[in-house]
């Protein structure tokens, strides 16, 4: 019988052809974590003392503010400061004031953390000139810089 | 004899015309880059393939249709550079879970996989993080 072998085969052809009724298979997911970005003061923006009357002191970034940024190594982030800011001293009055402004940092407008992950920036500006009758007394205010990734 | 080989080849012919079913990955699950502290994060299966969505492509039988399982819980990455884990969960799929794919006329059907990932704290190690998770398909 020649018929057998033809059989055989032909059950092998359709074991074989009997292909999957269910297949998987695995994906990845995933996610690149960056370190936070942070920004704290290490130091004041201070314009020293001063008499009444006297013209307004402009003092740049090196010799002004210090703040240290941290967070991802080798990214760009931007630098945001105040328009203006007034100091006081006691109440509201006008004489009891002081506005500053012409803010200006190093470096200005944006920056790239180092390979360790930090950059210092630095913040200058300008104190408005004294009024003759501009009370005595310390004078400050809180301003704030916003570092933002970009 | 000879006629009844050939009815059996017939069968056979018949009976091996339905495909087997297959998937095959086009594309990861990417969350993307994230900042330490952000917010949960879910990737919409979507309806085509993005940058973000899983795709995948599934082969068999043309007008057939199947189900299709996705992990139930949550899948663990795991971070490749150092310590740290975060989970990935409520897995979706285009065409759904619940109802069913159909294959085209060519036996073709792309599929597209969302899920959600959590919360990043503070303190999570910064790190590429992966972890596998599995997908099924099968003839209904």
């Amino acid at each position: 019988m020649k018929i057998f072998p033809l059989l055989m085969f032909i059950g092998f052809t359709c074991f074989a052809a009997a292909d999957k009724d269910s297949d998987e298979t695995s994906a990845q997911a995933k996610v690149v974590v960056q370190s936070a970005l942070s920004i704290s003061k290490s130091k004041d923006l201070d314009f020293g003392s001063a008499f009444t009357g006297d013209s307004a002191v402009t003092i740049s970034p090196s010799n002004g503010a210090s703040f240290s940024v941290t967070g991802e190594p080798n990214r760009q982030f931007s630098i945001l400061l105040p328009t203006s800011v007034t100091m006081n001293t006691g109440g509201g009055s006008t004489s009891e004031q002081i506005l500053v402004n012409s803010f200006v940092s190093s470096p200005s407008g944006s920056a790239t953390l180092s390979a360790g992950g930090i950059q210092t920036v630095n913040v200058g500006a300008t104190r408005a000139a004294l009024l003759p009758n501009q009370s005595s007394g310390d004078y400050s205010v809180s301003f704030t810089v916003v570092v933002t990734y970009q | 004899m000879k006629f009844l080989s050939l009815i059996l080849i017939l069968f056979c012919i018949e009976a091996s015309a339905k495909k087997g079913i297959s998937i095959n990955l086009i594309s990861d699950l990417d969350f993307g880059t994230v900042v330490q502290g952000d917010l949960a994060d879910t990737v919409a299966p979507g309806t085509t393939e993005s940058s973000s969505n899983a795709s995948f492509q599934v082969s068999g039988d043309k007008n057939s249709s199947y189900t299709i399982v996705l992990p139930s819980g949550s899948v663990t990455m795991s971070n490749t550079s150092g310590v740290g884990t975060l989970a990935v969960s409520s897995f979706r799929s285009f065409p759904s879970e619940g109802s069913n794919g159909v294959l085209d006329k060519n036996g073709h059907q792309f599929l597209f996989i969302g899920a959600t990932r959590a919360a990043i704290p503070l303190t999570q190690p910064r790190g590429n993080y992966a972890g596998s998770f599995m997908v099924t398909v099968a003839y209904q």
